[in-house]
């Protein structure tokens, strides 16, 4: 297989050719040439208005429902749609049914994601069946080739357990999510609590319960001297903690899910359940201080939540819906739109990719002729719509559905495989 | 004036602009007038079918909608279930499918999931008229009160209305805030800490934790029933205290320096947020509420009913 991506612009700051707009020819999976006007001979073409190529997306934060709910999504559906996002690396949140907190759940993921353009990297249970009370077998977990310990969407309520986990995950510097959520506030809460919840009647999530546990864990950290990853944030009172945490020479790295860049409470006035996600959307305040987040590397990466909800879950009431909406194939766009006018795409593209790559030491290669191909080729500038038929996730709960996007994916490349975004 | 509502369906107070509130208001003068006569029926909605159905537990809006769908002339089925939260969403969808198989011109619908009648409006043709959903909104109640209001004083405009009680679980706060301020009163809402959305200041109202206060500011003061049934987590310590607390009774009226107009949507836990002898006395308008619940009903489903297409 030769591909040649003609009059790219490379965005990759540790090649020599970062910025540069080059031809660069792709043979079995390895980058050939690197250089001006190569010759295509029998090697696919690929070109576009403003060509960008980068390394490989790696989401921090998506959940299949393989094993459990292989309707809603499993681990095919999931990384195609991964790969048609322009991830080639995505780490597997555990709340699958059974949840995925042993050796053997590892194993059957890992070998159901061989051979695939998109890696798998799985995220085991911190705790067991994700109840915040007993820690899993951590070790041999790690042994076993988790990546990262999480309780996905769980927060773990009890500050013991997760004071515990920091301390053993120790044993091997391994690196454990939070999700920071105070259930004992935002129980019940399906909204950002502000001005809209209220006109809407729907219960809202105050921004505290989200910093209270920030503030929480942080000390944790300080006191243990782990490394903790705040899985998604969602308001300026926790960007600022954690800017401040950082400051302080803390182990803390955060991420932001794409569509709180873009989206903000205001569109709750439909009573889409598909934008009910958890963490809520929040307001206008909330979103610029991500975007600024972002901009000055208070937060690190920006992921998908990509949360599959089928029809039975999300076509009802707002109040008995479940939260979360797909991500993986929408999220460079949603990126893009939210933080693209104040962010440098070179700098977005690099909480896309280098940044959650180093985080879940995932080896991402360079651009330059000899090394591995693990690329996305992109242009900002192009726009496509948003539509049920073209999603290949196998739910359909995106809140961008006939939505006008722009930025789009146009092909992803790796392990030899190529992903033709037509 | 407007002829026909800006909206199609009634599902919120908020989307109502102020010429359908008054375009309601004349039409329900022409329908109090109507119920009032021997023959108390008119003939306007015979070609049409309505369905009431109620998935949490009310007497009074059943009633007073049922009461109005038969003086219209209109057809009427009834279909109330206060079954097991647990199926209630399916009971939601599937019942979307039913009244699209049904061929119903028009659904009042009551539910507890905030949104549940903007659901039913997008899925199907039928007219939707919202009888209360969730902490959402309460239209026809908001809009029986703003008409009462107006039957006292003649007008709206300045008049100042607290509303006294539970205010974060209370769609008929809501509707009423909404309504009252687009017909350009002045609102004040006054209970526990613990009852009030933090937020309800930049709704453009007064917040009150003083019921003293609040009534020695108020013309009107609509006193809103404790919805016991609403609180999954306990917002006061005991009814007791609620009443010695935020409870009305003839001595605070009587302290006041002018008779101020005590409402209430009912139905009225009698000694607990309200006493017996302000709830009937001459000062209290809670029965011409229900009269004219009657009347707003009416205009609501006739001016909605003009928007279907009658063969």
């Amino acid at each position: 297989m030769r591909i040649l991506f003609r009059s790219a612009t490379i965005c990759d700051p540790r090649s020599k050719h970062h910025l540069k707009t080059v031809d660069l020819l792709v043979e079995e999976g390895i980058i050939l040439e690197i250089g001006q006007r190569l010759k295509a001979g029998d090697a696919a073409e690929i070109s576009s208005a403003q060509l960008i190529l980068t390394n490989g997306f790696v989401d921090t934060f998506a959940s299949f429902r393989d094993p459990g709910l292989e309707y809603q999504e499993d681990l095919d559906s999931g990384l195609h749609a991964a790969a048609k996002g322009g991830f080639t690396a995505v780490c597997v949140q555990p709340d699958t049914l059974p949840v995925t907190q042993h050796k053997g759940g590892i194993s059957y993921w890992l070998n159901k994601s061989k051979g695939k353009i998109t890696r798998l990297l799985p995220a085991a249970a911190l705790t067991i069946d994700l109840k915040g009370s007993e820690l899993t077998e951590m070790l041999d977990l790690n042994q076993a080739g988790a990546t990262v310990f999480s309780n996905a969407n769980h927060p773990v309520m009890d500050a013991g357990t997760q004071m515990r986990a920091l301390q053993y995950i120790r044993h091997f510097d391994g690196l454990m999510y939070s999700l920071p959520v105070d259930l004992n506030i935002a129980r019940g809460g399906m909204v950002n609590e502000g001005i809209q919840s209220t006109r809407l009647g729907l219960k809202g999530i105050p921004d505290m319960a989200e910093e209270l546990m920030v503030v929480r864990d942080i000390a944790l950290v300080a006191y243990t001297g782990s490394r903790l990853h705040f899985a998604k944030i969602s308001t300026s009172g926790s960007v600022k903690l954690i800017r401040d945490a950082k400051k302080a020479g803390l182990a803390i790295s955060c991420g932001v899910a794409a569509h709180h860049l873009l989206l903000t409470d205001e569109v709750l006035t439909a009573f889409d359940t598909h934008t009910k996600v958890f963490p809520p959307l929040r307001d206008k305040a909330d979103q610029q201080a991500l975007i600024e987040g972002v901009k000055d590397g208070t937060i690190d990466v920006i992921c998908s939540d990509h949360q599959p909800e089928d029809v039975e879950t999300k076509f009802r009431e707002f109040d008995l819906a479940s939260f979360g909406a797909i991500g993986l194939e929408t999220a460079f766009s949603a990126a893009l739109m939210g933080a693209g006018k104040k962010v440098k795409l070179e700098n977005l593209l690099l909480t896309l990719n280098q940044q959650p790559a180093a985080l879940l030491g995932h080896d991402l290669p360079v651009i330059e002729a000899g090394q591995k191909a693990e690329l996305v080729a992109l242009d900002p500038t192009l726009k496509w719509t948003v539509s049920e038929s073209e999603i290949v996730s196998k739910s359909k709960n995106s809140p961008f559905l006939g939505k006008e996007l722009t930025g789009k994916i146009l092909v992803t490349l790796a392990n030899n495989q190529l992903y033709w975004n037509q | 004036m407007a002829q026909a509502l800006s909206t199609p369906h009634l599902i919120s107070i908020k989307e109502l602009k102020t010429e359908d509130l008054e375009l309601i208001f004349s039409t329900a003068d022409n329908f109090k007038d109507v119920i009032n006569r021997p023959i108390k029926k008119v003939p306007s909605l015979r070609d049409i079918t309505i369905a009431n159905i109620f998935f949490e537990n009310s007497t009074r809006t059943r009633l007073s909608f049922e009461l109005a769908e038969k003086r219209l002339s209109a057809d009427v089925v009834n279909f109330s279930s206060s079954g097991s939260s647990v199926s209630k969403g399916e009971t939601l969808v599937d019942t979307v499918k039913n009244i699209l198989a049904m061929k119903v011109d028009m659904v009042v619908m009551r539910h507890s999931s905030p949104g549940a009648c903007q659901f039913l409006a997008a899925n199907i043709d039928a007219k939707v008229v919202n009888a209360g959903d969730g902490a959402h909104e309460h239209p026809t109640q908001a809009l029986l009160d703003a008409f009462s209001i107006r039957e006292k004083y003649g007008y709206i405009v300045g008049l100042k209305v607290a509303i006294i009680g539970d205010i974060l679980h209370s769609r008929v706060a809501m509707s009423n805030i909404f309504c009252l301020q687009k017909l350009g009163a002045e609102v004040m809402v006054c209970g526990p800490t613990t009852l009030m959305p933090r937020y309800m200041a930049e709704l453009g109202v007064k917040v009150e934790h003083d019921v003293r206060k609040a009534l020695a500011w108020c013309d009107v003061a609509n006193v809103l029933r404790i919805q016991l049934e609403r609180q999954q987590t306990k917002y006061f310590p005991s009814l007791r205290e609620y009443t010695l607390q935020f409870g009305i009774n003839k001595a605070m009226l009587e302290n006041l320096d002018k008779e101020i107009t005590i409402m209430h949507p009912g139905p009225i836990n009698r000694g607990v947020e309200i006493t017996s002898d302000v709830a009937d006395s001459g000062q209290s308008i809670i029965l011409n509420q229900v009269e004219n619940g009657v009347a707003i009903r009416m205009a609501v489903l006739y001016l909605l009913a003009d928007k279907i297409v009658r063969a």
